[in-house]
């Protein structure tokens, strides 16, 4: 029997934790009709063996495909019935499974979910299907040219560590792949120990909380606990790549590795990240776009991630402006270094990322998201009202120190070339 | 991922409506022809803040195609009073974002942010939008930055079934114009067209200012009538013709390319936004190829395997609408597509629609509409979309015209556009395939 071991209320938060290991946030919101759902189960993508890459995309896209119960079809026609949205997602530091529905649909839409999640059948016709459908994806990923400089990006940095791998795995590794693969992976991965569950939306609390523990009490414990991911081994060197593609752009990614969620250092490059790169005002859109308009797009991106992350500057461009933009981003790139972040920049950054914190949180969906992700990094889902604090005590000095530490490691830069453009001397 | 252009699709096809906004009916008309639309909600401290213009890709033709999205571009590189680097700056610093997009009838601009910087924000958008400088240093950038943008979307093989979908089915009306214009008329564009432009168009009877969320609704329409109210009617071009006969012939073109994959899209006109039809038409697309329990779904995915993905959409226009089935799938299967797709049509025609798809096509639309309501942005945007296209009825009555639809009368609706008519089309197909 799965006990609740406890129950903690903060304000219109409800938090169930069970012996299983699973736990379960609930968070009441009343302005809207909408219930929103989000499991989040640790690992997945960065515990397969390198053998069987996309092992947990093929089987989180089988899992809709049957049960026990019902057939694809079943669930697919239920579903829709009840106007219920539904995903299941393989990411690199967790397997995801969420939704939304109507509240007043909320008792068929939790027998689906549960359904879905513990009993699905990986019928042998689906699984075909499934493989056929990822390496299709994984071939037309080709055909776009950011996919094409990011994966190959993520590669050079990341090497032989999971987070270096394509997303769905290659050709090679998927097309072995077995319904007993999918079978064994799920009863070893989908195991409660570790797995949060967030629901938000103005259910009756009382009857929820029941199904919520008799769904509990349905998922036995995992036969063993999820094995710890790698660590990250960035390269000693910087490493320049290029690839040669039939783009009328060309692109550009240039990058550092960066730390992981749970570090200090995680808000200050944050921040970082919107000085640099954060809008229409950033240093990085008016210097290579509105002053050189050597690109179409530039920003800067700064993934959470569990064990290692990167910071990222891209631009695509045409062909001939490829040399001079990678020139321009570089000096935009050094020149923040040179000095900390003026005061008034400084909290106008803060604000860019308060801001739209605030406005990301307008969904039930959303919410529940970030609630469940913050929990599964091990920050606690009350991060979620700490995270802006965090954010307004980074100082200008905390900048320019850990900017100058990301800019001391080793770079990684691709380049995109377009076909029939001649090659473009390193700057 | 869901493909851009289906999402765009999503968009164009969604129509909505509240409870709070339909008790609300907040569209109002100023003297000199301005609407606007207040909504007044306080569940979350941010405000959208969005100003809709009737210009678009169907006011173009010849060497004018694209100057309204140059326009749009243009937009936020600075008044007489403010330069391009402080609009944006204004509205990042205090947390928000600033974007605009062009379609082929409509062009908006909008401001999310926090709430409580809202009439800074406001007064940003309204002068950027009303009184550009069009400097002509930053019209010279533009016109590379243009081009540019260009090259991406012609890096995507989508914008290819897309562009050559609307010219498959409009032979007559400019929904056929590429929004973006072309290598040639960017190349070729003077800066006047783009005030000659500007000054037909961006005149307050042409124009919905929307705001929604975290303010006082008596604050807002003091503020719109102090900016907006003063500023005289314009006399506008005569309305293009937006209605489409319908096609003598079937036609599906094929266009060879770098891709990975083959790519289909087929479909008709239909009715327009004012058409009783309009929602039912909706219907008949979620229940064809809305989900995974659909007809095309399950029968060219699921049995017969035939593609990687399809679904069906009806685009709303205020003139003749495009209903259209979109594939992918290998390229040895693409050719057989089209009349896979006529013959399950005709059979549906025959034994007619079952109440329980209809029902989850219904459900999923209703479900749809209210999802699609949560962020004020969103709330903001359809509300645009409609009053600016002249429907904001729609907007209160689009769900009893939902729950009116009958199995009977999406076979009648299916029997007149797609089965009665020829459907013309795409087929987008990598280089070295054997497509004919």
């Amino acid at each position: 029997m799965t006990a609740a071991l406890s129950v903690v209320r903060a304000d219109t938060t409800t938090v169930q934790e069970f012996s299983n290991g699973l736990k379960w946030i609930h968070r009441t919101v009343k302005h809207n009709r909408i219930l929103a759902f989000q499991m989040f189960i640790p690992g997945g993508e960065i515990q397969e063996p390198v053998e069987q890459a996309g092992l947990t995309q093929l089987m989180t896209a089988t899992m809709v495909k049957g049960t026990t119960h019902r057939s694809a079809l079943d669930l697919a026609q239920e579903m829709e019935m009840l106007g219920a949205s539904f995903g299941v997602d393989a990411q690199p530091d967790a397997m995801a499974v969420g939704g939304q529905v109507t509240v007043d649909k909320w008792v068929k839409t939790f027998d689906l979910f549960e359904d879905i999640l513990l009993r699905p059948s990986f019928p042998e016709a689906e699984v075909e299907k499934e493989r056929a459908a990822l390496l299709n994806a994984i071939h037309t990923n080709d055909e776009h040219i950011f996919n094409v400089a990011e994966e190959r990006f993520r590669q050079e940095l990341f090497g032989s560590h999971p987070y270096g791998r394509p997303d769905g795995g290659t050709v090679k590794s998927v097309s072995p792949l077995t319904r007993e693969d999918l079978v064994a992976w799920h009863k070893a991965r989908v195991s409660p120990r570790g797995a949060v569950l967030v629901t938000v939306g103005n259910v009756p609390l009382g009857p929820f909380r029941r199904r919520v523990e008799a769904f509990a009490h349905a998922w036995s414990d995992s036969p063993s606990a999820p094995s710890s991911s790698p660590a990250v081994v960035y390269p000693t060197v910087s490493r320049v790549a290029e690839e040669t593609k039939p783009f009328e752009q060309s692109y550009l990614m240039l990058g550092y590795p960066a730390p992981s969620v749970d570090s200090p250092r995680y808000p200050v490059v944050k921040l970082v990240n919107a000085l640099l790169g954060g809008g229409m005002s950033s240093p990085l859109f008016r210097v290579v776009r509105e002053e050189g308009t050597l690109a179409y797009e530039v920003s800067s991106f700064f993934p959470s991630r569990r064990r290692g992350s990167s910071f990222v500057v891209y631009a695509g461009m045409d062909p001939k402006n490829l040399g001079l933009a990678e020139e321009k981003v570089r000096s935009v790139l050094a020149d923040f270094a040179s000095r900390p972040p003026a005061a008034q920049d400084l909290e106008d950054a803060k604000n860019y990322i308060r801001g739209h914190f605030l406005m990301d949180h307008q969904t039930n969906g959303r919410l529940a998201w970030y609630l469940g992700w913050w929990e599964l990094l091990g920050k606690g889902f009350a991060f979620d009202t700490i995270y802006p604090d965090e954010i307004s005590r980074v100082s200008a000095e905390d900048v320019h120190r850990v900017y100058q530490e990301i800019l001391a490691q080793p770079s990684v830069t691709v380049r995109v070339i377009s076909k029939g453009s001649s090659s473009v001397p390193t700057p | 991922m869901r493909p851009p252009f289906l999402a765009l699709l999503a968009l164009l096809s969604m129509t909505l409506t509240s409870s709070n906004v339909q008790a609300a009916k907040p569209v109002k008309t100023l003297p000199n022809g301005l609407r606007t639309v207040i909504v007044e909600d306080h569940a979350s401290p941010v405000v959208s803040l969005q100003i809709w213009v009737r210009c678009g890709g169907v006011n173009e033709a010849g060497l004018t195609s694209g100057v309204s999205h140059f326009l749009e571009h243009m937009i936020f590189k600075g008044t007489d009073k403010i330069s391009a680097n402080e609009i944006s700056k204004i509205v990042e610093s205090n947390g928000g974002s600033i974007n605009a997009a062009t379609a082929s009838e409509t062009t908006h601009y909008f401001i999310d942010m926090p709430s409580n910087k809202w009439e800074e924000a406001f007064d940003v958008l309204s002068q950027s939008v009303l009184n550009p400088a069009f400097p002509p240093t930053e019209f010279e950038k533009e016109r590379r930055v243009i081009l540019e943008e260009i090259k991406r979307r012609n890096d995507d093989p989508q914008s290819d079934l897309w562009d050559g979908f609307l010219e498959a089915l409009y032979t007559q009306t400019p929904y056929r114009q590429k929004v973006i214009g072309s290598v040639q008329t960017i190349t070729d564009m003077p800066r006047s067209l783009m005030v000659d432009q500007h000054k037909k168009y961006y005149v307050p009877n042409n124009m919905v200012v929307v705001v929604v969320g975290d303010v006082k609704k008596k604050e807002v329409s003091k503020k719109i009538k102090e900016v907006f109210g003063g500023l005289p009617k314009g006399t506008l071009p005569p309305a293009p013709n937006l209605i489409e006969p319908p096609a003598e012939n079937s036609d599906v073109r094929t266009i060879r390319r770098s891709a990975k994959q083959a790519y289909l899209a087929l479909g008709i006109v239909g009715p327009t936004l004012k058409d009783p039809n309009q929602v039912a038409m909706d219907v008949l697309a979620a229940t064809l190829g809305g989900g995974q329990s659909s007809r095309l779904y399950q029968t060219l995915r699921e049995e017969k395997r035939l593609v990687w993905s399809v679904s069906s959409s009806f685009i709303t226009h205020s003139g003749s609408g495009a209903f259209g089935v979109f594939a992918e799938c290998p390229p040895e299967k693409v050719r057989s597509l089209p009349n896979d797709i006529y013959f399950l049509f005709h059979e549906i025609e025959f034994n007619g629609f079952k109440p329980e798809e209809v029902a989850r096509a219904k459900a999923q639309l209703r479900s749809s509409w209210l999802f699609s309501q949560e962020t004020y942005h969103g709330q903001a945007s359809q509300w645009g979309f409609y009053t600016t296209l002249g429907a904001p009825e729609l907007v209160s009555h689009y769900l009893k015209r939902l729950d009116a639809v009958t199995p009977k009368a999406l076979a009648t609706l299916l029997s007149q556009y797609t089965i009665g008519r020829p459907m013309g089309g795409i087929v987008v197909t990598p280089e070295n395939s054997s497509v004919q």
